[in-house]
């Protein structure tokens, strides 16, 4: 196996997604997606970018796995907060985005928050995800859209740790959705806006997240045929957790004819085979792939590691 | 521990295994974190049920589609498929006595199911409004718990319809499972009378008037008047179905607590898994429903008594190299396998008298996925 972070392919590959506004990382659960969307917030900072890390919540109780790894103990709060340096985090609510939708598009600001204060409404809005989701596309935009007095941009980039893969698919063509149900209107408006940022190569890139394993390599050439399909650039391919492998395929071969099946250690062969072969389907795909190796560290002792490793060929 | 209180709520003296819920029970719903491998266990568990002889339809509503790929189906199709009998006797099964069972597989089409609830419950006039609303061809993306809802919608008219002894449910991942039991009633907070009132504006207190007059003047304006003709005419269109709808999801929570279901809690060696199930498996006592056990899935556990490399001294310098090399791998997955053993040990705590905790080895050999399965029923049950 190629050791990886070793060649200068990953500094292009992340100088290109972070040259982009908005970058979505997802994945299946279980794949690191968290841990590397905070390794790449690190590093898009460590690379002079302004950058957002948001996540989605529902309400104030919500866990926010993002926050805890870039800044252990700190408390998650739904207006952008700085962390450190160039770092700001933010919980995206979809009240928030409904809310701020509601102030734009109805003539008085205070009917928006006695529209939310109706029961009805804020049912009507918790059963349909819809609008929630589309509340926090809606605040994602606002937050990107905040300017300085001197005009540049607030965040230069916005990371999102988005939802599990199956969710980010109809996330991702909501504002389609959307606009085939109301096709006039303040809704539609704001649909179209979301098509242009999330439809845009040059705005927005998704990060998917693997591990070398047969199943969810499937699940990965899948997800990122569906991102193709809807129209979304997918500017890298994270294969996480690949096994560190010292010996070389004859020796590999000649353990299988001297030992056992079943023997300690067996696991590990099995591992570094069928991340060989996950590696090479992923390759098949044509998008750029990013190889994180496995790490005994975890939480954000493991996401500086991995933020190393991503800076590896800088140094 | 002193002998059981004979009083307690379900009096079962000695817990069930695995291997006995899937030739007794009639619904097994599997839940746990993502990631897991819950799909896959569902399916080797329908794979017992059905070597016992009995006729099973695994049931997942998990988009990942894993399951079609470990039973080799294809991943989309508006009724649940076989898989066939020649491939099952292929792999040196033996269907029960007189090969009466039988594997069905289903990935949930949340419009399918919603289509023909409708259908049923509504009249032929009345369907054919409903179903030609934008509103109806979008409902799975613009009202939360479609699929969770529609999950009980096909447990309930599987279940009743009497083709399956038994059904294995697969849930999604558990933060979203507990939307499973509860989607019934927050579609119907979607659905339901009480939304109707908001756009079909009735006599009642002068605030609730008031109220009504806002809300339909905000959406109006958000919305624009097309999308709100088109909710009335899908509201009104949809008032009477409301009690039969009522009376499936009474039907579906009846089933998942009464005796012929059991809750299995699938977790992974992962520390984050295992909390989860464990509250979970809270959770579930909570809503009073029947908690039959843990899977300790991809679990080392059964390895620890593998030998180790160094028990294989060569004379070639290449293959002792090698076995060099792997002996750090073998101490790692040593150590592992001693780790999952005893996690094993505290989920059986954990479980109490009246459930059990079962580890399930992690496959090595992925190449015949139903093979897989195979192996997987074997030591599960």
């Amino acid at each position: 196996m190629r050791p990886p972070d070793s060649s200068s392919t990953e500094n292009s590959v992340l100088a290109d997604l972070f040259s982009r506004r908005l970058l979505v990382v997802t994945g299946k659960g279980g794949t690191g997606k968290t841990t590397i969307a905070s390794a790449l917030v690190r590093r898009a900072s460590a690379m002079g970018k302004r950058v957002i890390a948001c996540e989605v919540g529902r309400d104030a109780s919500s866990p926010s796995p993002l926050l805890g790894l870039l800044a252990p103990g700190r408390a998650a709060s739904n207006e952008p907060q700085t962390l450190e340096g160039t770092i700001a985090h933010v919980v995206l609510r979809g009240e928030d985005g409904v809310r701020a939708f509601l102030r734009e598009t109805l003539p008085f600001k205070f009917m928006a928050e006695r529209a939310l204060k109706v029961d009805a409404v804020r049912r009507f809005i918790d059963a349909a995800p819809a609008f929630a989701e589309m509340g926090v596309l809606f605040r994602g935009m606002q937050l990107l859209d905040e300017k300085r007095r001197d005009g540049s941009s607030v965040y230069d980039l916005m990371v999102l740790d988005a939802p599990a893969s199956g969710h980010t698919l109809a996330f991702a063509s909501l504002p389609e959705t959307i606009l085939k149900v109301f096709s006039i209107g303040p809704i539609a408006t704001a649909a179209r806006a979301g098509i242009e940022l999330i439809g845009n190569p040059r705005t927005t890139t998704v990060v998917t997240t693997t591990l070398p394993e047969a199943l969810p390599v499937s699940e990965a050439v899948e997800l990122y045929a569906g991102l193709r399909q809807r129209g979304l650039d997918v500017g890298a391919i994270v294969a996480n957790q690949l096994p560190h492998d010292p010996f070389t395929p004859a020796e590999r071969a000649l353990l299988d004819t001297v030992l056992p099946r079943e023997v300690l250690g067996r696991r590990a062969l099995v591992r570094i085979a069928n991340a060989n072969d996950a590696l090479a389907r992923l390759r098949l795909l044509g998008a750029p792939l990013l190889e994180v190796r496995a790490h005994a560290a975890s939480g954000a002792a493991l996401v500086a590691t991995i933020e190393q490793g991503l800076a590896g060929a800088a140094a | 521990m002193s002998p059981k209180d004979a009083t307690g709520s379900h009096g079962n003296p000695a817990p069930m295994s695995l291997g006995e819920l899937v030739r007794q029970k009639r619904v097994l719903v599997l839940c746990g974190p993502g990631g897991v491998g819950k799909t896959t266990t569902s399916a080797a568990l329908g794979l017992a049920g059905a070597q016992a002889g009995r006729r099973v339809l695994v049931l997942t509503i998990d988009p990942a589609r894993r399951l079609a790929d470990a039973l080799g189906l294809a991943l989309a199709s508006p009724t649940p498929q076989p898989v066939p009998a020649d491939r099952l006797r292929a792999l040196g099964l033996d269907l029960g006595e007189g090969g009466t069972g039988t594997l069905d597989a289903w990935m949930l089409d949340p419009k399918v199911v919603f289509e023909r609830v409708i259908r049923v419950l509504g009249t032929p006039e009345q369907a054919d409004k409903i179903l030609a609303t934008k509103l109806f061809s979008h409902l799975s993306e613009l009202a939360s718990g479609m699929l969770e809802y529609t999950a009980g919608e096909a447990l309930y008219a599987f279940a009743a319809e009497g083709r399956y002894d038994l059904i294995v449910l697969d849930t999604p991942p558990s933060r979203n499972a507990l939307d499973f039991l509860d989607a019934p009633e927050r579609l119907s907070a979607f659905l339901e009378d009480s939304i109707l009132k908001v756009f079909i504006p009735k006599e009642g207190s002068r605030f609730m008037a008031g109220a009504s007059r806002l809300v339909g003047n905000v959406f109006g304006r958000v919305f624009g008047d097309g999308f709100m003709t088109d909710l009335s005419v899908f509201f009104q269109a949809f008032g009477g179905l409301f009690g039969g709808m009522r009376a499936h999801s009474d039907g579906v929570a009846k089933l998942l607590a009464s005796d012929a279901s059991a809750f299995v809690l699938v977790t992974s060696p992962d520390e984050d898994a295992l909390r989860e199930a464990a509250f979970f498996q809270k959770e579930l006592a909570r809503r009073k429903l029947p908690f039959a056990g843990f899977v300790l899935n991809r679990s080392l556990a059964k390895f620890a008594a593998w030998p180790h490399p160094s028990e294989f001294g060569h004379k070639d310098p290449a293959a002792s190299r090698a076995i060099g090399l792997l002996n750090a791998f073998a101490n790692e997955e040593r150590a592992e396998a001693e780790k999952h053993d005893r996690q094993l040990a505290e989920l059986r705590t954990l479980a109490g008298e009246q459930a059990i905790a079962v580890a399930a080895p992690m496959l090595l050999d992925t190449s015949d996925p139903l093979a897989g399965l195979v192996t997987l029923a074997r030591e599960l049950t």
